[in-house]
């Protein structure tokens, strides 16, 4: 690795060549910083309520049967639940003729597929997170192992990226499972894609959202007490309810996170 | 398999398409939003760093400075992981300190005994709250 002033004298002095803020003393950095904080809080509670309208979106049936390759043969879209409630299907290009072919995927799915975060958390919320593509499965699995990804991704074999509007263009398309009915429920593309990527991001775009008690949803939803269903990405299996130790900790912790956020200095 | 409480409408296509293209108006504005703000975040006045800071890496003691790997800017996030702890935190203290502010004595009372006393023995948590 190297040091600053290696890397500096590679650069020429390693000054910025462009206007920079002001430099001001701690007290106005807080003051300005303080003045910002209340939009950002404000950003935040549009987001939350935009998540919420989300949820109160109409279904669309979905009564088109699919048929995908996967790992492991044919699949419909209800295999692609995993006997989860929720889905959301990414529509990454992966396929001849488009750039990188047949190395790599776009570079913009790619750089998606890079910040997918750990899927054990959104799995623990009743929600599958998939790929699809038009390229075969030997070229998927080679692209999978050479990139580190570890997503369910699956082989587009009809009509699906058409009737989901995902034939030209990457986007997230959402699906809710009720017993063997499926519906779509909501579709994200376009700069709206370029937040995917955390487990929140992920929930706040599908039906039943977060699932946690502060959240505005329609009555009968199911939610459970933010925190508590947290876990480590490797520990969901083995307890699956909350270490009662691990409860009193993030009691503690919300606690003050409220007291922090009453006080307007938290984000 | 758990069915939901609420019947929730379900819709043909074209109001399906109209009520999505009607939020998406929303969706957009959301973004411009979120663009807004980070350019008033580049707008935010600097406070000049005077202190040294020395850090412990795999390569030995390493400044603030170092942290930066020649680049110029840099990003620090406090994972909760220190002596005591298993495991680093699930989640839960993260939120309390944003990158770049400082952590409060009076949050710190808060945080149940058993982790107070494991965040006690953490250097870098008392560094935090000395600059305060």
């Amino acid at each position: 690795m190297a040091t600053s002033k290696e890397r500096d004298k590679e650069h020429g002095t390693g000054h910025l060549a462009m206007n920079t803020p002001p430099i001001v003393s701690q007290q106005e950095w807080e003051a300005a910083h303080q003045q910002l904080l209340v939009k950002e809080k404000a950003l935040t509670r549009s987001r939350d309520a935009l998540a919420a309208e989300r949820r109160r979106m109409p279904w669309l049936a979905v009564d088109k049967k699919y048929e995908f390759d996967g790992p492991k043969g044919k699949v419909g879209l209800l295999d692609l639940f995993e006997g989860r409630r929720q889905l959301i299907v990414y529509r990454a290009f992966f396929e001849p003729g488009v750039f990188g072919w047949p190395e790599h995927a776009c570079r913009g799915c790619s750089l998606g597929a890079d910040q997918v975060a750990h899927l054990a958390h959104l799995n623990a919320r009743d929600t599958t997170l998939a790929y699809a593509s038009r390229a075969q499965q030997a070229d998927i699995a080679r692209l999978k192992a050479r990139m580190g990804w570890e997503m369910p991704w699956y082989t587009i074999t009809d009509s699906f990226d058409t009737d989901f509007g995902v034939d030209e263009y990457h986007g997230h398309n959402v699906f809710f499972r009720d017993g063997e009915r499926v519906f779509r429920t909501y579709f994200i593309n376009w700069r709206g894609d370029e937040a995917m990527g955390t487990t929140w991001s992920y929930l706040d775009i599908t039906p039943l959202g977060r699932q946690e008690t502060w959240e505005d949803s329609p009555k009968g939803y199911p939610q459970t007490p933010p925190y508590k269903w947290w876990n480590w990405h490797d520990n969901y299996n083995a307890e699956a309810s909350p270490d009662p130790k691990w409860v009193q900790v993030s009691d503690a912790g919300e606690a003050a996170f409220r007291k922090h956020d009453a006080e307007a200095t938290g984000d | 398999m758990q069915t939901l409480e609420t019947e929730h409408a379900v819709v043909s296509e074209a109001e399906w398409t109209r009520a999505r293209v009607e939020l998406l108006k929303k969706e957009k504005e959301m973004t411009r939003l979120r663009d807004e703000l980070s350019r008033q975040r580049r707008e935010l006045p600097w406070r000049k760093v005077e202190k040294e800071y020395v850090f412990d890496t795999p390569e030995g003691q390493k400044t603030l400075a170092d942290l930066f790997a020649g680049r110029s800017q840099l990003i620090v996030k406090h994972f909760m992981f220190g002596p005591g702890w298993k495991e680093g935190c699930v989640g839960v203290f993260g939120p309390l300190i944003a990158p770049s502010r400082i952590l409060r004595k009076d949050l710190l009372d808060l945080v149940v005994e058993p982790v107070k006393a494991a965040l006690e023995k953490e250097r870098a948590w008392f560094l935090l709250l000395e600059s305060s």
